[in-house]
């Protein structure tokens, strides 16, 4: 697989920028499509995110800045068209539901590719009733193990704030595992 | 769905397991899926590049037809509301200019004798317009001087 630099450099020339991109999408396909499918929870909204965050990486290669590291950028780009689907399919699925929360938990549900046990579910619940950035923060730092300094890149917000939120989501899900129980 | 009763004191009691799957091949076929929509998408922008760019050449000719015909429209309307005859006057005087302009020796002629058959001068019109002209010992001394 190829290092990131290379794919950068191939994304910036003129010949090699569809090899580099094919490169891009075989190596960061399945870490992205894990990243949104836990944001969005449906299958085939996943798949149309995942679809739309590649498209849109192939868009804007040219104003790509080699400030922010290539895994970075393509979580930031993944990570807010997932929201952006989250709150379209929202609006879809019932007209004036303002509550993601319960648009999510209905989502587990009658999801047919949910295949975990009767913890995960209230786990996946209980992380499906926090504020959006305490969500994004919980599944990134506890299920991907992502450092902070990459959080804070691909969320825009400082490292202290996000440990905060993580502090908060995490005993929020604690409280509401043991009412479950 | 599995089920399990356990009692949870914090996360750390949980097992970090992903609960979500896919169809089978779903990662296998993406690529070719994706492929396909990007080719999709490029002929679409092909295609309204090429419609924006007649829309383009188009442009100015039209801004200036509009134009001209909004100016023309500025100018006559409320000139014919406010000067009616000096159009009419101008325009008699400009079919009389075309007119004069058509003019040969033949039907130069023919406008002399059909003058001289129309407008002819009667001789009492003429007395009387010397009458109040003159008086009397301007026409004596004209007369015998």
């Amino acid at each position: 697989m190829q290092e990131d630099q290379e794919i950068i450099d191939g994304l910036k020339s003129k010949n090699g920028r569809e090899p580099a991109f094919r490169a891009l999408v075989s190596k960061y396909k399945e870490r992205l499509y894990w990243h949104i499918r836990k944001i969005v929870i449906n299958h085939d909204d996943a798949d149309d995110t995942l679809q739309n965050t590649f498209i849109k990486v192939w868009n804007s290669i040219d104003s790509f800045r080699e400030e922010s590291g290539l895994y970075t950028w393509l979580y930031r780009i993944a990570t807010n068209e997932a929201v952006t689907c989250l709150n379209q399919a929202k609006k879809r699925s019932v007209p004036g539901l303002d509550d993601v929360g319960k648009y999510l938990i209905g989502a587990l549900r009658s999801d047919p590719y949910f295949d975990g046990d009767e913890v995960q579910l209230r786990l996946q619940e209980a992380i499906a009733t926090l504020p959006e950035k305490q969500r994004l923060v919980f599944n990134m730092r506890y299920f991907d193990d992502m450092k902070y300094q990459d959080m804070a890149e691909i969320l825009e917000t400082s490292v202290g704030a996000l440990k905060a939120s993580y502090h908060h989501a995490a005993k929020k899900i604690e409280e509401c595992l043991k009412m479950t129980e | 769905m599995k089920k399990q009763e356990t009692h949870i004191d914090s996360l750390a009691d949980l097992q970090k397991k992903q609960p979500f799957k896919v169809p089978d091949s779903y990662f296998d076929n993406f690529e070719a899926r994706l492929q396909t929509r990007l080719q999709q998408q490029q002929q679409q922008s092909r295609e309204k590049r090429s419609e924006n760019k007649v829309i383009k050449m188009l442009k100015p000719v039209m801004w200036m037809a509009a134009s001209f015909l909004l100016a023309i429209l500025l100018i006559k309307i409320p000139f014919r509301q406010f000067f009616p005859e000096s159009l009419s006057v101008k325009n008699t005087k400009e079919e009389n200019a075309v007119s004069i302009y058509l003019l040969n020796e033949t039907n130069f002629y023919d406008i002399l004798s059909e003058d001289s058959q129309t407008d002819t001068l009667k001789t009492e019109d003429l007395y009387t317009y010397l009458s109040s002209e003159v008086n009397e010992y301007e026409i004596y001394s004209e007369m015998y001087n």
